[in-house]
Formats: C-alpha cells, sequence, structure tokens
C-alpha cells in the first residue's frame, strides 16, 4: 500500500481526469438537476486531486505505523471538510431545482430575461432608457425651474 | 492642482485651500439658496436692492465672498496666498494661477453686486426677511473664515502633519510672511479682479461672440448618448444571460490559460506509479463507466444512481489510499445524498425534458473532456512541484503531544485546524436554513407537526405498534418490515454515531461522522413513518439543533481560551470513574460534539423541508401517491 517517493498514482489521476470531464459535461447543462449531478462529479474528481497532493500510506493513525509510512493527513482534513460541504451545497441546488419546478414545471435554468431584452436593443440599435429623449436646456424637471404649466407637460409625456 | 503637485508647500496651501472652500462654498450655496426662497428668483437681472432690505444676509454673502475673492485677513487669502507662493519658481503655473484668480475675483464681485446691489432702472425686489434660524448656518461659516483666517498659526499646525508626509514644510501657513512675491501676486490679483469688474460692459459683446459652437447641453448629451450606445452594445455582447455560456466561457479559459501554462511544464515527464495496489485499478475502472454512462442518462434517478456509484468508488479509492476517516465519511455522504436526492427526485418528472440543446452537444463534451485532460496534468503538475518538505509531516507527533489524540485527521479537524472546522459548520449552519426558507413558504420554527391526537384506528385492530407514526401512512404505503426493523436498529445506530462521535480522537470517526449516520438514523424513521414519525424521533426544531451545536463549538473555542490562553486550544483533563477507572477527557471533545450537532441539525432541516414540508406540498396539490403522505382524517381533536 505504501508507495514512497515515487511520483503520482497514475490510477487516480485517471480517475480525476474522468470524474472532472463528466463532471463539467453535466455542468453544462440546463437541467438543474443535471447541473447538480455534475457538481457532485465534479467534486468528487476534486476531492480525489486535493488528496493526491499528499502521500499515500498507512492510516494516520498514531502508533499503528510510523509516521513516515503514514498517509499524509493535511490534504484527507481538508478533503473530509470539503465532503461535508459538498453534501450541503447538494441538498441546496436540490431544494433550488423543487423550488424552480414548484413554481414553474421544470428545473430547467433558463436564459435571464433582462439580458435578452438588453441583447435585442443592441441588434436594433436603440438606446435602454427613455429619458434620453429631446433634452433641451430646460429639459430635466429636477435641474432647473420651468414654469409650472410645462412641468406638468413634462411629466405627462414620462408617464 | 496644489493637492496634487506632491511638494509639502503645495500639499499644505492645498489643504487650507480645501478648508477655505468648505466654508466660503458652503457658506454661499446658502446665501443663493435663502435669497431664492426669499426672494422668489435667483436671476440676477430681476434683483435690486436686496442689501437694503436684508443687511445681514449681505453681510454673509460679502464675508464668505471676501474669502473666495482672497481678501485678507479670511481664510481664503491665506489659502491662496500660500498656493501662489508654491509655485513661486514655475512662471507658467503661476500665470494660469493669477489668471484664473483674478477672475474669481471678479466674479465674487459681480455675485455680490448683481445679488445685493441696487440697480438704476430695475424696481426694488419684493423680499420677506429671512428668519434667524436661515441665517446662523451660513453666518457660522463665514464667521469661521474669518477666525480660520485670524488664527491660522493654530489651524496650520492641525493641517500640517498631512503636508509633511511630503517632506520638511519651511513655511507655516500665516497672514504675513513680509513682502513677499506671492504678496503682490495677492495684491495684483485682487487689482485685476476689480479692473475686470469695472470693464465688465464694454466686454460683455464680445464675449458674447466668443459663444462655443456646441453648447454644454448638447455636448454633454451626447457624449452621455454614446456612453449609453457603448454600454449596450458591450453588456449585449458579453452578457448573454445562459447559465451554459457563462460556465463554457469560464472553463474554456480555464483550459486555454492554466492549461496553456502546464504544457509548458511538460508534465507527462513526471515519474509515475500505476497504482498502489491493484485494487485501484478495478475502481478506477468502475468509477469511471458509471460516470460515462451517468453523463448520457435520460431518466433522472439513473443518472442519480450512476452518480452514487461514482462517489462509492471515490470512497473506496480513500479507502486505498489510506484515508480511512475520509472513507467513512464519503461512504455516509453518498448514501445520505441518494436519500435526499430521491426526496426531491420524486415530485420532479422522471426523465430529463426532451430539450437536450442537441447541437451544443459536442461542443459541451469538448469543453468537458479538455478540462479533464487539463485537470489531470494539474494534478500530474502539482504532485510533481514539491520542493520543500510538507508542513504536515509535524502533524503525527503534534497530534499526540498538543492534540492529545491518535486520530491525526480527527485532531487536525478539531485542533490544528480547527478555524476551518469552525468556518465549515457556519457553512452548514447557513445552508440548511437556506434550504428551508426555499421550502419552507410559511416559518420553520413554529409548532412541530405533530401526530394526530385522535387514533386513526380503533385501538382493537392495531395489533402491537412498532412506529407510532406509520399508522398516520396510508395502508398501501406502509411496511410492518420496514417499520420493525426500524424500530428495532434506530437506537443501535444512534448509540453508534455517538460512539464514532467519541472514539474519533483516537480512531476512524469524530463529530462528521457520528453525525451523518445518527441523520441517517433520522432518515430511516422517516422513510419508515412518514413526516409525523420524524416529529416524534427528534422532537425538537431543526433550528435549535445547528443553533446549540455552533454556540457549543463556539464556546468551546471560549474555553480554550480561558483554560490555554488561546482560542480552540486543546486541553486535556483527567478525570477517575467508579468501574471505568482513570480515562481522560479532551476540550476538543466539545467541539467534536458542537460538529456533531451541527450535521444532525442539517439533516434534519433537510428532512423537514424536502421530506414532510414536500409531502405537505404534494398533500395541497391532491396527488397523493407519489410521496410519504399521511392519511387524510378529519381535524384533530
Amino acid at each position: 500500500m505504501t508507495r514512497g517517493a515515487h511520483g503520482p498514482t497514475l490510477v487516480l489521476v485517471l480517475a480525476v481526469g474522468v470524474l472532472v470531464a463528466t463532471g463539467v459535461t453535466l455542468l453544462l447543462e440546463r437541467s438543474l438537476t443535471r447541473i447538480l449531478l455534475g457538481i457532485i462529479l465534479l467534486g468528487n474528481g476534486v476531492n480525489l486531486l486535493i488528496l493526491l497532493g499528499g502521500r499515500s500510506g498507512a492510516a494516520p493513525l498514531f502508533g499503528t505505523a510510523p509516521a513516515a509510512a503514514m498517509s499524509d493527513a493535511l490534504p484527507q482534513a481538508m478533503v473530509l471538510t470539503a465532503v461535508v460541504i459538498t453534501f450541503g451545497l447538494t441538498a441546496f441546488l436540490l431544494a433550488v431545482a423543487y423550488r424552480s419546478w414548484y413554481t414553474s414545471g421544470d428545473d430547467e435554468v433558463q436564459d435571464d430575461l433582462e439580458d435578452r431584452q438588453i441583447i435585442r436593443l443592441a441588434e436594433h440599435d436603440e438606446l435602454a432608457a427613455a429619458d434620453l429623449g429631446g433634452e433641451g436646456p430646460d429639459g430635466d424637471p429636477e435641474q432647473v425651474d420651468p414654469e409650472p404649466a410645462r412641468r406638468r407637460l413634462r411629466r405627462d409625456e414620462t408617464t | 492642482m496644489a493637492l496634487g503637485a506632491g511638494t509639502p508647500q503645495a500639499a499644505l496651501a492645498g489643504v487650507a485651500m480645501l478648508a477655505a472652500h468648505a466654508l466660503f462654498k458652503a457658506a454661499l450655496f446658502l446665501v443663493v439658496g435663502i435669497l431664492d426662497h426669499q426672494a422668489g428668483s435667483r436671476d440676477l437681472r430681476d434683483l435690486s436692492g436686496v442689501g437694503r432690505r436684508a443687511p445681514v444676509l449681505a453681510t454673509v454673502a460679502a464675508l464668505a465672498a471676501a474669502s473666495m475673492a482672497g481678501v485678507p485677513p479670511l481664510l481664503g487669502f491665506v489659502g491662496k496666498e500660500g498656493v501662489l507662493a508654491a509655485f513661486t519658481d514655475r512662471p507658467l503655473v503661476l500665470a494660469a494661477l493669477v489668471a484664473g484668480s483674478a477672475l474669481t475675483v471678479a466674479y465674487s464681485i459681480r455675485f455680490l453686486w448683481g445679488g445685493f446691489g441696487t440697480r438704476p432702472g430695475t424696481p426694488d425686489v419684493e423680499l420677506a426677511r429671512p428668519p434667524a434660524a436661515m441665517l446662523v448656518p451660513p453666518a457660522l461659516l463665514a464667521v469661521a473664515g474669518l477666525v480660520a483666517g485670524l488664527t491660522v498659526g493654530w489651524l496650520g499646525g492641525l493641517l500640517e502633519p498631512y503636508a509633511e508626509l511630503f517632506g520638511p514644510v519651511e513655511e507655516h501657513l500665516a497672514l504675513w510672511h513680509g513682502p513677499t512675491v506671492a504678496l503682490g501676486l495677492s495684491a495684483l490679483v485682487l487689482a485685476g479682479g476689480a479692473v475686470l469688474h469695472l470693464v465688465r460692459g464694454p466686454l460683455t459683446p464680445a464675449l458674447a461672440r466668443l459663444r462655443s459652437p456646441i453648447s454644454g447641453n448638447q455636448g454633454y448629451e451626447w457624449v452621455t448618448h454614446r456612453f449609453d450606445r457603448f454600454a449596450i452594445d458591450v453588456t449585449g455582447a458579453t452578457q448573454r444571460g445562459s447559465l451554459p455560456q457563462y460556465l463554457g466561457t469560464v472553463l474554456v479559459t480555464l483550459v486555454l490559460v492554466p492549461g496553456g501554462a502546464m504544457v509548458a511544464t511538460a508534465p507527462w515527464r513526471v515519474a509515475l506509479t500505476p497504482w498502489d495496489t491493484p485494487a485501484q485499478l478495478v475502481v478506477c475502472v468502475v468509477l469511471a463507466v458509471a460516470a460515462v454512462l451517468a453523463v448520457g442518462a435520460r431518466r433522472r434517478l439513473t443518472a442519480m444512481l450512476l452518480v452514487g456509484v461514482t462517489g462509492y468508488g471515490t470512497a473506496m479509492m480513500f479507502v486505498l489510499y489510506g484515508a480511512p476517516d475520509l472513507a467513512l465519511t464519503q461512504f455516509l455522504v453518498e448514501t445520505a445524498t441518494i436519500a435526499v436526492f430521491v426526496l426531491v427526485l420524486r415530485r420532479l418528472p422522471e426523465r430529463f425534458s426532451a430539450r437536450p440543446l442537441r447541437r451544443s452537444r459536442w461542443v459541451r463534451r469538448g469543453i468537458g473532456v479538455a478540462a479533464g485532460l487539463v485537470t489531470a496534468g494539474l494534478a500530474l503538475t502539482a504532485a510533481g512541484a514539491r520542493r520543500a518538505p510538507s508542513i504536515s509531516a509535524a502533524f503525527p507527533d503534534l497530534a499526540l503531544t498538543e492534540g492529545y489524540g491518535r486520530n491525526v485527521v480527527n485532531v487536525t479537524l478539531v485542533d490544528i485546524r480547527a478555524w476551518d472546522t469552525m468556518g465549515e459548520i457556519s457553512v452548514l449552519v447557513v445552508t440548511a436554513t437556506g434550504v428551508a426558507s426555499l421550502i419552507f413558504e410559511r416559518s420553520r420554527t413554529g409548532p412541530r407537526p405533530r401526530r394526530p391526537r385522535a387514533p386513526v384506528l380503533p385501538a382493537a385492530d392495531r395489533g402491537t405498534v412498532w412506529l407510532r407514526g406509520g399508522q398516520t401512512l396510508p395502508e398501501p404505503r406502509r411496511s410492518i418490515v420496514f417499520e420493525v426493523v426500524t424500530r428495532v436498529i434506530f437506537h443501535t445506530v444512534l448509540l453508534f454515531s455517538l460512539f464514532l462521535l467519541f472514539s474519533g480522537h483516537n480512531a476512524p470517526g469524530g463529530g462528521f461522522a457520528g453525525g451523518l449516520v445518527a441523520g441517517l438514523a433520522l432518515i430511516l424513521r422517516y422513510l419508515a413513518g412518514g413526516r409525523y414519525e420524524l416529529a416524534e424521533a427528534a422532537p425538537v426544531g431543526a433550528g435549535t439543533v445547528l443553533g446549540a451545536g455552533l454556540a457549543i463549538a463556539v464556546g468551546s473555542g471560549v474555553l480554550g481560551l480561558v483554560l490555554a490562553g488561546e482560542v480552540l486550544q486543546s486541553v486535556k483533563v483527567d478525570l477517575w470513574l467508579p468501574l471505568v477507572g482513570h480515562f481522560y477527557l479532551v476540550t476538543s471533545l466539545i467541539f467534536d460534539i458542537g460538529v456533531y450537532l451541527v450535521v444532525v441539525g442539517l439533516l434534519l432541516d433537510i428532512l423537514r423541508s424536502l421530506g414532510a414540508e414536500v409531502d405537505r406540498h404534494v398533500e395541497a396539490a391532491g396527488e397523493p401517491g407519489r410521496g410519504l403522505t399521511v392519511q387524510r382524517e378529519g381535524p384533530p381533536t
């Protein structure tokens, strides 16, 4: 089980590669369930990646093996917290998926409507705000003191 | 400009000027406001005779305007002269300063003359006498300008520390420096301004011809218009509003930038061990097959279970790598994940929607494979990049001597890197709260859903009651075997979770593993008996458990501070009990109990939300049969 100073374990590197590749592929989907499964796969891959940062060996229990033959405890402690955090994240994203289904009938991540609108504006060469039209010297009712009648007129126009 | 010059003298004059500006500009704004309010106009052409009718206001205005013009002995004079003195060695700057200051003097005079003078041919404006409360603020400011000018030595003492940041200050702020160049220039400025005011009549037509072909308003509009267009173009091009596109961009950057850098290090030349044990190869194959199948799965449950296989595979990898604690946690987490997933999947459609983004499928797979390759390469690079010995080489000894425990990983979690764990359990508390607030439409802190008091069936028909909550489930949903097994093993499982908690310091286990086992026991109770059974099993609020856990963890940190002088420091306490004999406790156990409670609280909250509350939604929607719904009965008596 001990490896000594021979370099990283190829099998684990392969596992990291496969888990990340499949995780990323699922992550780029639109269904929240798939995205979540992708995150879990990605998380498993990254946890293995972190584990690779320390050497393998006997279990890090003092007294069961000489300290030099033990596996590295630090990445294990880090991964342990990561595993539990991933669980919390999973539960949270599941709640989001359920909520999405509950309100909209499916769990797909839709495009942002506001952003779509801006893209349409850009394509049509239009401006976002309506307040730019025809500002004369007295255009902004807050800045100067137009006659009361005119002030009312401009309010009517904008509403 | 004075503040940006970077010499101590200019900096000192600059801050003095800033102070003077604050005093006179604020006062002048207030004066104009009062004028507008009282006279109903601030058009110079309408105003006449204001000075006669409001002498106090006129005096305040004159004082402030004089400071602006730089008339001695006001603070404005001190500041302006300081600025002139700071630039005597730079004639061009000085000329600009003098010209600008002269214009300032001119418009100060124009303001006073126009605002408060009496013009022949214009009728005196109707002006209500301004009330005292209106006059006090500008008067205070204007008088402060005068007082600060007279006591400028004291003010200079306050401002000089700033100027000294640039070097030693040679000339202190003062009203009188003797006959210097700056004094002459100040006089020149005042005279120039006065002359400008006198010749304003003949100048006016000349100025009128200087009108720019584009008015300020038009220029401003054009600039804002162009900015707006530019913003929309940039936003439209970059902010597509599509999550896959954003993630794709991030991941492609990951592949190109760190991936490109990685290629330069040629990680494939690192010496490799094929495997520590051949079993790893078997696990790797299983894991890889399951992962690839999960990508193509059409049904949610299938995909979920395949991902679960990779999770258990990862746990096996941990075992084979020599990380039993990690493997234990991973096994438990994977089990809990599957359980929680099933709770939600029973509500979601069975299959993924038939919109598989066919066109971009190969793009997504390409990005995925590239990201996998780069990550694997990074793993090789990182593993081969170690130059210095790892900090964790000392952990085994530290664990025993400082943490009094033999399980190095557990001692790392509760002692050596306890702050990490503290942060993590805080995240878990937040996550649990987030889950609950996404699902609950009403307050979660209200009364627990308790089993109705009235018996569902006549007592004679019931026979032995294994789980009291079980009776609330509809008959086809009940499994008597499941109920019996749950009843029999629940307490044993809880005991085992406590064993893991207490033994974790010296053997695999600890607060995380123990808490997960206890949470799985709760899942069992819920699955066997429905949501009332869950309330029977844990008659406390999830929030209470979470809060108690966090409080205990923080409390143990404070205990370490009190007993050992450092937050979260472990202290060993020797104890003796009859029958047990001598034993010892370490204060980090208390921290681990906090972790245990937080994990239990997290699972309880998830069950309450994704389990019990979703059941209630199912019942409300009137489609029983998809969840652990309870039998419809009359209102509890």
